[in-house]
């Protein structure tokens, strides 16, 4: 925190104070293919979850976040394989459990807020019927008056009437449909709820509802969310840390400050010039030239090293290291080799 | 939920009778089930009553006595037709719950599990399904005793090949569906996600298969019988076939022998088809009315609406 420009935000500090509930260490993540080389969808991913803390993951479509999160739960689609690593969940490593005991911590300990509220709900069994799965496959004792008032108590707490829940997903707006799934992912008093694209495919008014609502729930219930967005400003809103991912490896990892407001790795630097930003209002917004590569066909040396407009000829043959900057700062780039601690 | 349950079937009823050949097919159906409940009740004769006849008594025509004529026994071919539904109606349900069951379990088994599950259920499907049917059943009703359960088992036991064909193909698109994952992370088993997630879509399909494979398992009963491989002390419509056919019956110019077991088994199917036919429809209204097929009815204002708008279009500029 050397730059003058960081602001202080009181909350990033309070949270690095707290436990550490999930460690993520070296996970590489490949889709095998039948005959050809497997593709390497996440690489050596290193991070860290505080209770309480919310982490923002960034980076444009195909660059493994979705991947990262389902290998998380271990809910890889079936060429997936978690190739190097560990993840570790309040000490435990999950890669080490049975299948069974894998099950019990999905929802219990983490759950998922899936994007695309629709398809992930069952178009033929009540919103409350749903909601409740959780609740009996997890609490298995409780009787049925107790499972309904709980249901009612989460819809409740998502600004949804209890007496909504015996209605099916087509009689829910977009927003709603939403709302039940993150009340669906609370169902079970998790300790991480992971937010994919939460907000994608809803207006921008449902959005901004949707942000305010999974603000105040983390604040009431001391969640720690990992939140998978494209949006920049959704980022700088809610989040305390923020990983920035390029073509399955880290591209910069740091707390949310330092990353808008001391950028050291060219692809965040792009990705916040491509974000239009009020307080400069003249500023042009670029685009980045290009496409994240294929992750079958990866160039040589570094993954951003075709669109970067700062490529000079090493970034071609060798991949970059990872360079630790500060207390919690770390960036992938040659150009960062000399300020490494 | 029990409440939404009901409504819903309310629904399906309403999108039902919609539709006039399954209302027609189900009636069709609902006659010969009665008619064969109430058999006692409406055949004028007991087809195992021992009677003495003369030679007068054979292929009698059609009589008040005889609505339908006698058989070759002097028997009263109304009454054996009558009495006849109960066995085909028997073996056509008996039998396709056995099929369904099998094909349904594979379909949604081989569809879910996929990999090597899949691939050794459905190779196994693919030579029960190459493997002609009518042959391999007659070979082995005759190797066993042709009793009515012996003959109910065979055809279910080889009538299963298509359901479990489509059974899968619904179940791997079902499966594919975002709920089955988010399913998987609230960490349901696998059994469980078939039997609340998977089941619930593939039923319609189940319930549309179900009523041809009966109509299917009728037909095969009828050709079986009709080829003298069926339960000799029971009467069905394939039986009476079988005896008309191979007593004469054609010689003596007795066709009430033969086109009233033909009309049972063309009413049972046929009503079966277009059942299942309606029930396709209703259950997946989709499969039938496009979205586009409407398009000539969107526009729906009066025709003065048109006259109203046709003169000068509306300027900003003024002068």
């Amino acid at each position: 925190m050397s730059d003058p420009s960081v602001s202080s935000h009181t909350h990033a500090a309070s949270v690095n104070d707290r436990p550490v509930l999930l460690d993520v260490r070296n996970l590489s993540i490949d889709y095998v293919n039948k005959d050809a080389s497997p593709a390497q969808a996440v690489r050596e991913l290193d991070f860290t979850l505080r209770a309480g803390e919310v982490l923002g993951l960034v980076g444009e479509s195909g660059c493994g976040k979705s991947t990262l999160m389902l290998g998380l739960m271990r809910l890889l689609p079936p060429a997936g394989r978690i190739v190097d690593g560990a993840v570790y969940f309040q000490g435990r490593d999950l890669l080490a459990l049975s299948e069974a005991e894998m099950e019990d911590v999905r929802w219990k300990n983490i759950s998922i807020i899936f994007q695309g509220a629709m398809n992930a709900l069952n178009p033929v069994r009540t919103i409350g019927d749903q909601i409740g799965e959780a609740i009996r496959l997890h609490m298995p004792r409780q009787d049925s008056a107790a499972v309904d008032a709980r249901i009612r108590r989460l819809l409740d707490l998502v600004g949804i009437a209890g007496n909504r829940k015996d209605q099916y997903p087509h009689q829910y707006s977009g927003g709603m449909r939403q709302r039940a799934m993150i009340a669906m992912a609370l169902a079970c008093d998790p300790q991480i709820v992971i937010a994919d694209e939460p907000t994608t495919a809803l207006d921008v008014m449902i959005q901004a509802q949707i942000l305010e609502l999974m603000g105040n729930l983390q604040k009431e219930l001391g969640l720690s969310i990992i939140f998978v967005t494209h949006d920049l400003g959704v980022v700088a809103e809610l989040c305390d840390s923020v990983l920035v991912m390029y073509g399955g490896v880290t591209a910069e990892y740091a707390d949310v400050d330092t990353i808008y407001n001391a950028p050291r790795h060219p692809y965040t630097q792009e990705l916040l010039r491509a974000f239009p930003d009020i307080t400069r209002p003249a500023g042009k917004l670029t685009s980045i030239p290009g496409y994240p590569p294929r992750l079958d066909d990866l160039p040589p040396g570094c993954r951003f090293a075709p669109r970067c407009p700062q490529v000079f000829g090493r970034c071609r043959q060798e991949m970059p290291p990872i360079y630790r900057l500060d207390d919690k700062h770390v960036a992938s780039c040659f150009l960062l080799e000399g300020e490494s601690v | 939920m029990e409440s939404t349950s009901v409504t819903s079937l309310g629904a399906f009823w309403r999108t039902f009778r919609q539709h006039p050949m399954a209302m027609i097919g189900l009636v069709m159906l609902l006659i010969a089930i009665i008619a064969a409940v109430c058999a006692p009740l409406i055949a004028p004769y007991d087809p195992k009553a021992i009677i003495r006849i003369t030679i007068d008594d054979i292929y009698t025509r059609p009589s008040p006595a005889h609505w339908l004529g006698t058989d070759d026994a002097g028997r009263d071919v109304f009454s054996n037709f009558i009495y006849g539904a109960r066995v085909s109606l028997t073996v056509g349900l008996f039998a396709s719950i056995i099929s369904i069951f099998i094909g349904g379990t594979i379909g949604i088994v081989a569809g879910f599990y996929g990999g090597r599950t899949e691939n050794i259920l459905m190779r196994f499907t693919d030579i029960m399904l190459v493997i002609p049917d009518l042959p391999l059943i007659v070979v082995i009703v005759a190797l066993t005793r042709p009793s009515l359960t012996n003959i109910i088992l065979v055809i279910g036991l080889l009538g299963w090949t298509s359901t479990a064909r489509l059974v899968r193909s619904q179940t791997l698109s079902v499966k594919a569906r975002k709920f089955v994952l988010r399913a998987q992370a609230v960490g349901a088993s696998r059994p469980y996600i078939i039997r609340r997630h998977i089941l619930p879509l593939v039923l319609p399909l189940i319930v549309v298969n179900t009523v041809l494979v009966i109509s299917l398992a009728i037909l095969n009963e009828s050709t079986l019988s009709f080829l003298g491989l069926g339960d000799p002390t029971l009467l069905s419509w394939g039986q009476m076939l079988n005896y008309a056919f191979t007593r004469g019956a054609m010689s003596a110019g007795a066709w009430w022998a033969l086109v009233t077991p033909g009309f049972g088994i063309v009413w049972v199917v046929l009503g079966c088809t277009l059942l299942g036919h309606g029930l396709e429809q209703a259950l997946n209204p989709r499969a039938e009315t496009h979205h586009l097929a409407q398009l000539h009815e969107q526009v729906a204002r009066p025709a003065s609406a048109a006259a109203r708008f046709a003169g000068e279009p509306m300027s900003l500029s003024s002068d």
